[in-house]
């Protein structure tokens, strides 16, 4: 298993390095000069001159794509044009209030979306099935931003129940901290937990149309021990896909939650580089996203040699 | 000349069996509606949707303002039903540059195989690899803002979508005798994958692009709500839902009407593009 | 003394149009020690009977209507799941016919057999374990220990239906269900099953039900045998009379178009048209349209059971059962 993880831990090598290629390429396509814009309307020529000269915005592409792997080799993500701070000590105290957000959020969606989906197919072609079916369907449509609003009119401007904003550290009280995250977290886990609803109902009742769930009640097995042993573990490749592919959208999600909550998160970081057109940050969250989701990827690929035999060999 | 064997082609059968749900015929009225009142929207808006009355912020509805008026006094009706054209026509900008990236590159992969289809799909899979909302946001950053830029990055984040089914689809039809046959006529390849792969591979590739709409739909109320999409004071859905969320504490109804259009057209996307897939059903499904 | 007693078992399947009778009035017995076999083609019913034995059959699938099973003198119809799942694996067990499929691949063959031990012995998971790999062994598995921690995608046909008899065996049961065991296996390995089975059988003194739709293996196997035909038993007899003196017209039909090895340049003769589906079943005889000896009364009433040999174990359900002179083979 170790050789395995090793291996795709290369292959994540060409990938980033085919992503920080597409965002240089795309860099250089870029409207108007980047150096101006990036150093705001109020700069001086001298300054802007600077930026472009620590930026190597005047050498060619490939060349600029060397400089920054380079500056990666060495741990650094770049520094913000300008003020010189380092960009990842900015993702670096961002970048905790968006894991705790995200860890929170996958819980949710998974106790959730299990939930619903084995007993959507336990109750298979009844109402309960029909019913979260459809309710997953609905859900998956609505904005997640829509669901963070209505949560937040609802829960915390009309009756404070909840805190409308802000984040609390874990180390400053936990039961705070996650209720400050509530809110937050199943906004964005709705839309996750929904999808997994329906691919759990859809893998647990094929899993049970087998014929060795048939054999094992054959040889008097209880029920609760077919489905959560034979069922789970058959049902659980699909399942572990779709719970790793939900993290991209988490990660996409949270930018609009932390907006919403106003959580100083990776999410008001990635919209802020935007809405500023900092191309050192923009080009560093791109990078960081990308390894969350390949790494993600990775652990559900991890746990498929564990869930199927016939993988391993 | 059609095809046996594994072309999913759109027929008229698949329409019938498509006709037969009513979910799907629900959705196909809620959409053509939807247009209708895109296309006529200049004539339905009963006022200016730009024109601010700062006395009359934050009413409910009324006679004068059927749906109410938001913080600068503008007329939401008016407001929602050019937010309807806003919505549509850069659903098909978004979509329309999605197709034309995505679809012939992945046709083409998808036929001819070997190193060119290992590198296309490579490059597929990195795009794939980042969360689609951070690729947007990105390629935004780099473009500027703007409902055109936004389109332009919500096309190419959905790009690799059309070029997997795309692929998929010719790279199943490659290899049936009609196409042989033409290829032994001398056809060019240009020629067999436009007049001949692409048509019976219709099937998937329709699906796809329902549901793709549903996407971009959900992406541009995104971005506008993010404040990157359409610039006030043209009105778009996602920008109201904004302007609700800027004045949560005043007036919470604001965010109402948009929502719930954004809500059903995505609905009905969806619901449509699985309808869709039911009815080419029993034969072998293509791609995603 | 009878071990399984089977009276009137009628079942019912759920499709999309509706509720369809798949079998009807099926009775018989399986005495202790004994092999008893259920022979019929595709359609017949034969696997839906077994299925409904154990009480494998319920909804959404379908339902058991009418009729009762009874084990050791016990009725097993009605019963709970609790108690059903007492007898499953314990006193009667079963094994199906695609072995690897019947199998779990997520988890080991020893795994699966000592959860069977488990689930009906209140024994440690160590002993459970080794008496899966005793089990292994009982069935001619080399390296049995070895073996034991192998997944079903690494085991052949043959060693996966070992496998399964080793599950089905584990915990001493008095009768063995075997739907079609060997139909997914080579010729060779076929043999080589059916002969642990009997080996088995005489080892254990088990009572066999076996259920097929080759002629061979029922001869082979058998001592008594029913006859299957569109959901109800049409004859029962003693495997050899049944093949030398056989008083339906469909298994003598049967007979007729196998092919044997005493006669050389014989004609084959397929049976002709085809078995009815379930929801078509034709008015009187179900046989009656492919029935060289059928005669008016044959399209209209319904025949009934009757007894041809004194003593229950020969009967026949035909008009003109006693009549007839039909040909068997030798």
């Amino acid at each position: 298993m170790l050789k395995l993880a090793a291996g795709r831990l290369l292959t994540m090598i060409p990938i980033l390095l085919g992503i920080i290629l597409i965002t240089q390429l795309l860099l250089s396509l870029m409207p108007g000069d980047p150096a101006k814009i990036m150093a705001g309307q109020l700069a001086t020529p001298e300054a802007i001159e600077q930026i472009r000269i620590d930026l190597h915005l005047n050498k060619p592409v490939w060349e600029q794509f060397g400089y920054y792997v380079d500056d990666l080799a060495h741990g650094s993500l770049g520094d913000e044009p300008g003020s010189g701070t380092p960009v990842s000590s900015e993702i670096g105290a961002a970048l905790p209030i968006t894991l705790s957000l995200a860890g929170v959020a996958m819980v949710f969606t998974a106790v959730l979306g299990l939930v619903a989906g084995t007993l959507a197919a336990l109750r298979r072609g009844r109402f309960a099935d029909r019913a979260v079916t459809a309710t997953a369907s609905v859900v998956q449509a609505i904005p997640p931003f829509v669901v963070g609003l209505v949560l937040v009119i609802l829960l915390a401007v009309n009756r404070p129940w909840f805190p409308a904003s802000g984040y609390v550290t874990f180390s400053d009280g936990p039961w705070t901290w996650f209720w400050h995250l509530i809110l937050p977290a199943v906004t964005l886990s709705l839309a996750s937990a929904a999808e997994l609803a329906r691919q759990t109902r859809g893998a647990l009742s094929d899993t049970l149309d087998q014929d060795f769930i048939r054999a094992c009640r054959a040889k008097g097995q209880r029920e609760l021990w077919v489905v959560g042993k034979h069922g789970a573990k058959n049902a659980a490749t699909p399942v572990v896909t779709v719970l790793g592919l939900q993290v991209g959208r988490i990660l996409g999600g949270a930018v609009l939650v932390e907006l919403i909550f106003g959580l100083p998160g990776f999410g008001a970081l990635a919209l802020n580089a935007v809405q500023t057109r900092d191309i050192v940050l923009i080009q560093a969250v791109v990078l960081i996203s990308a390894v969350a989701v390949l790494l993600a990827n990775l652990l559900v690929d991890i746990s498929y040699t564990y869930l199927n035999p016939r993988v391993r060999a | 000349m059609t095809g046996a064997g594994r072309a999913i082609r759109l027929q008229s059968r698949t329409l019938r069996r498509l006709l037969r749900s009513r979910a799907a015929i629900a959705s196909i009225i809620f959409l053509a509606l939807l247009i209708a009142v895109a296309a006529l929207s200049p004539v339905l808006m009963p006022h200016d949707p730009a024109r601010q009355d700062l006395l009359d912020r934050f009413q409910g509805p009324s006679w004068q303002h059927w749906l109410g008026s938001d913080s600068l006094g503008r007329d939401n009706l008016s407001r929602l039903i050019q937010g309807t054209r806003v919505t549509l026509w850069a659903a098909f900008e978004a979509i329309g540059l999605s197709i034309a990236l995505g679809i012939p590159v992945g046709l083409l992969a998808g036929y001819v195989g070997g190193v060119l289809d290992s590198v296309l799909s490579r490059i597929a899979d990195v795009f794939l690899a980042l969360p689609p909302l951070i690729l947007a946001l990105a390629i935004v950053g780099i473009s500027g803002p703007g409902l055109t830029n936004a389109m332009i990055a919500v096309g190419i984040v959905l790009a690799p979508r059309f070029f997997r089914v795309a692929r998929a689809a010719a790279g199943s039809v490659r290899n049936e005798t009609y196409i042989e046959a033409t290829r032994a006529t001398g056809c060019s390849t240009t020629r067999i994958l436009f007049r001949h792969v692409l048509p019976n591979s219709s099937g998937p590739l329709l699906v796809q692009v329902t549901f793709a709409l549903g996407l971009v739909v959900i992406a541009e109320a995104s971005l506008s709500f993010l404040g990157l999409g359409a610039a006030p004071p043209t009105a778009s859905w996602g920008g109201m839902v904004q302007d609700a969320f800027e004045n949560i504490y005043s007036s919470s109804f604001q965010l109402i009407a948009p929502s719930v259009m954004i809500t059903l057209t995505i609905l009905a996307f969806s619901t449509l593009g699985d309808a869709l897939r039911d009815a080419l059903g029993r034969q072998s499904r293509v791609g995603d | 003394m009878a071990l399984l007693e089977v009276e009137d078992l009628t079942v019912d399947y759920f499709t999309s149009n509706g509720s369809v009778r798949v079998v009807e009035g099926v009775g018989f017995t399986v005495a202790q020690g004994e092999t008893f076999g259920l022979v019929g083609e595709s359609g017949s019913g034969k696997t839906v009977t077994s299925l409904a034995l154990l009480g494998l059959v319920g909804a959404p699938t379908g339902r058991v209507a009418e009729g009762s099973i009874r084990f050791n003198q016990r009725e097993l119809r009605g019963l709970s799941r609790r108690e059903l799942d007492r007898i499953r694996g314990r006193d009667i067990a079963m094994i199906f016919q695609e072995p690897r499929r019947s199998l779990d691949p997520a988890f080991t063959v020893g795994d699966q057999i000592a959860e069977t031990v488990l689930a009906h012995r209140g024994v440690s998971r160590r002993e459970a374990w080794r008496r899966a790999v005793e089990m292994l062994d009982l069935v001619r598995i080399p390296s049995a220990e070895r073996r034991a921690h192998e997944y079903p995608h690494q085991l052949s046909g043959g060693m996966a239906q070992r496998v399964m008899l080793a599950v089905a065996l584990s915990c001493s049961p008095q009768l063995l269900i075997a739907d079609e065991p060997t139909t997914a296996l080579d010729v060779t390995v076929q043999a080589q099953v059916l002969k642990l089975i009997r080996e088995l059988q005489r080892e254990l003194g088990l009572s066999v039900l076996f259920i097929s739709h080759d002629l061979g293996v029922i001869a082979e196997m058998c001592d008594r045998v029913a006859v299957m035909y569109a959901g109800q038993i049409v004859e029962q007899a003693p495997v050899n009379e049944l093949f030398l003196h056989p008083r339906h017209p469909y298994t003598a039909a049967l007979l007729a178009s196998i092919p044997h090895s005493g006669i050389i340049g014989g004609q084959l003769r397929a049976i002709p048209g085809s078995v009815p589906a379930a929801h078509a079943w034709p008015l009187g005889c179900r046989f009656n349209p492919r029935c060289d000896h059928a005669v008016d009364r044959c399209r209209v009433d319904v025949p009934l059971v009757s007894s041809i040999s004194a003593g229950d174990n020969r009967f026949a359900r035909c008009h003109l059962a006693n009549s007839l002179a039909l040909e068997g083979i030798s």
